[in-house]
């Protein structure tokens, strides 16, 4: 794969090849009209592996994980999950979206979301009965959220409402799971919860990539890291990748070029309509 | 009451309104969790230029062809908006504001231009004929039927049918538009067939009842199940059964007690039911919940009066009567006329709660001290609120807590 000039200067770094991995990205841009987000990602992330993604506000995690789900189209690149493409990959992706993102006043139960989960697996127009309800129970169990089935979601805590949706995420019973901060405003029993479970699915080979804010706890939580500000800074193996260096390349220097060229691209924009105007 | 199922013409006013009704709530319950319930507006006022050209295509008012020129626009409509918003970077309500507005005046200005003659007219559209509803009739299977029975028939039908088919599929794109997308559910396309099954019902309603009522019958009813109901399957229950009371209540009242317009009389009907909702229901309504604040100052006060007086009589001081207009004046009487409190002093079941709060008191004022370790002067206020909401198995976790800590002590 050949580069010239600016496209060669951001593709400075690749991630170590490795073999079949989870979820390949190659050369991936994402644009929100014409503000680009993420720049030429190319990584990999391997099988079985928690992976964590960081980086400062603004650094297209949420848009990384997005662009994995399918919720947003990038304006170039492919991603490949278990080595098909993406858009043919019949491979099923759980979600723990980010709490904000949902809304806590619809009018459902905890037992509700988490049998959301099956939805897939019954297929078109089947109603859910009571194979997919003790499904859900095992989950919800397994989050120990048994005895809160009957409540409405609005009703928990944060941390809870936290441990309902991963509980949702393994109903769906996917080999990839993405979290967007799963660790945001928990208290100390959901964390300690939530690791047990990431523990159970490493176990189980579970490939999970989590959005992670707590740079306290990327060591202890995470065997494989990304770092992320608007272009990929570093992944790889937290024990050689989790360095000082990448973090201060990460949350420290402006990437001045990179903003150059959002603005001379948002000028071009701003150029056209005032040109309409005019 | 009994007088509106034995006339024939009057039952059948009634049935068009109660099925036309359900048919709307069922569509209102998704559009009002999807916080799009004047989408109904816009779809209902939005169809009409497709009505009207289907008429004056073909001359006819039969259904099919305005059926398809409803459908049509509806599509139109949602376009149009949907382009205004992504492309013109207009506000989402705005832009579906503007376009409903414009085609709604297109639908009329056509309806002046060109039907002048013939019997399609504003007002029908807009309050619909629901009155002559006994004498628009059409034979189906050698039965005769009133026109608009059929179709809202047909209509609440579809209805049922669609819902249960894609029951859980709506609900996962209300909820979590985002999992249902990663399930690989056609998001898209589920929420247009939403769209068409709200023009579907607002049309085959339209003519029935009017625009005013399908646009009152998807937001009201729903909404007022909103306030009800946490679950959605209940949600969709109580969302018809308001929208049948709606269309009985308001069928009987605009009949026979004041002449009024029909479709009128259940959107108002409606309302009322709303405000209803607002003021009385259990959970969140603002009277319960006036209630409840009530009866727990007037419970906090009453076992404050008691304590006092119980730790006042043991010093042997007088105790004195709260002033009469008050909340602690009113906690007095009831003590007083249920014989807890006779001439300052506690007694009885009264004393008995004298001293359990006291216990309380106490109890939590050493848990403060002792194992929060905050200073004498920050014990005594939080210990007299947090008192009255210490219950049974809180008490005995503090007094656990109390003797285990007492025993390295001894």
């Amino acid at each position: 794969m050949e580069k010239h000039g600016f496209a060669q200067c951001l593709h400075d770094c690749k991630g170590p090849e490795m073999k079949d991995p989870a979820i390949e990205i190659h050369d991936l841009t994402m644009a929100y009209r014409e503000k680009p987000v993420l720049w030429d990602i190319d990584l990999s992330i391997p099988k079985g592996s928690l992976c964590s993604v960081i980086g400062p506000n603004g650094a297209g995690k949420s848009t990384l994980l997005g662009c994995i789900l399918g919720t947003y189209k990038p304006a170039n690149g492919w991603i490949k999950i278990f080595d098909v493409p993406r858009d043919q990959s019949q491979e099923l992706i759980g979600f723990v979206p980010q709490r904000e993102s949902v809304d806590w006043d619809f009018p459902i139960q905890v037992l509700d979301v988490v049998m959301m989960g099956t939805y897939r697996s019954l297929g078109w127009f089947r109603w859910p009965g009571k194979a997919q309800r003790d499904w859900a129970m095992q989950c919800l169990d397994a989050v120990g959220m048994a005895d809160f089935k009957s409540r409405q979601i609005g009703e928990l805590s944060g941390g809870q409402q936290q441990r309902v949706f991963i509980a949702r995420a393994l109903a769906q019973d996917t080999k990839i799971i993405l979290m967007d901060e799963p660790f945001a405003g928990v208290d100390a029993a959901t964390e300690v919860t939530i690791r047990e479970i990431l523990i159970d699915l490493k176990k189980a080979q579970k490939t999970v990539v989590i959005v992670h804010h707590d740079l306290q706890t990327v060591e202890d939580f995470f065997d494989h890291v990304l770092l992320l500000n608007l272009r990929l800074v570093a992944a790889g193996p937290t024990a050689t990748t989790f360095t000082r260096e990448n973090l201060l390349r990460t949350y420290g220097g402006k990437l001045t070029l990179l903003d150059e060229a959002a603005e001379a691209v948002r000028r071009i924009r701003s150029g056209r309509s005032t040109g309409k105007r005019g | 009451m009994m007088q509106i199922f034995l006339d024939p013409a009057m039952f059948e006013i009634l049935l068009v309104a109660c099925l036309a009704t359900v048919s709307c709530s069922m569509v209102g319950v998704h559009l009002t969790l999807r916080n799009r319930a004047m989408l109904g507006d816009a779809i209902a006022h939005g169809v009409v230029p497709g009505l009207v050209l289907g008429f004056i295509f073909t001359g006819s008012r039969d259904v099919a062809p305005m059926f398809i020129g409803a459908m049509v626009s509806a599509l139109l409509l949602s376009f149009l908006a949907e382009w205004l918003r992504d492309r013109a970077e207009v506000d989402g309500g705005a832009a579906l504001g503007v376009v409903f507005t414009t085609l709604f005046s297109l639908g009329i200005v056509l309806i002046e231009m060109f039907t002048r003659e013939v019997d399609l007219d504003a007002n029908c559209v807009l309050y619909g004929l629901i009155e002559f509803t006994h004498f628009q009739r059409i034979e189906i299977v050698g039965i005769s039927l009133p026109r608009s029975l059929v179709s809202v028939s047909v209509a609440l039908l579809i209805n049922i049918i669609a819902m249960m088919l894609c029951w859980k599929e709506w609900k996962v794109c209300a909820f979590d538009p985002a999992l249902a997308r990663s399930m690989r559910l056609p998001v898209k396309a589920l929420e247009r067939s939403l769209l068409m099954l709200v023009a579907l019902t607002a049309v085959s309603c339209f003519e029935a009842v009017g625009s005013i009522l399908v646009v009152a019958m998807i937001a009201v009813p729903a909404t007022i199940a909103g306030i009800l109901c946490n679950q959605f399957g209940y949600m969709m229950i109580v969302s018809c059964i308001v929208g049948l009371l709606s269309a009985f209540f308001g069928t009987y009242s605009a009949v026979y007690i004041i002449d009024t317009n029909v479709p009128g009389m259940i959107a108002v009907t409606a309302g009322g039911f709303l405000f209803l909702a607002v003021f009385l229901a259990p959970s969140r309504g603002l009277l319960p919940v006036a209630l409840r604040m009530i009866t727990w100052r007037l419970r906090v006060a009453k076992e404050d009066l008691l304590a006092d007086s119980l730790e006042l009589s043991k010093k042997g001081n007088q105790f004195h009567a709260p002033a009469f207009f008050s909340i602690s004046g009113l906690a007095h009487l009831q003590l007083v006329i249920f014989g807890q409190l006779r001439s300052g002093r506690p007694v009885g079941r009264g004393e008995r709660i004298a001293k359990t709060l006291l216990r309380k008191r106490s109890l939590w004022q050493r848990f403060a001290a002792d194992r929060l370790g905050l200073p004498s002067d920050h014990l005594e206020s939080p210990a007299h609120r947090i008192e009255h909401h210490l219950d049974e198995s809180l008490m005995e976790l503090l007094e656990e807590g109390d003797e285990s800590a007492d025993r390295p002590a001894h």
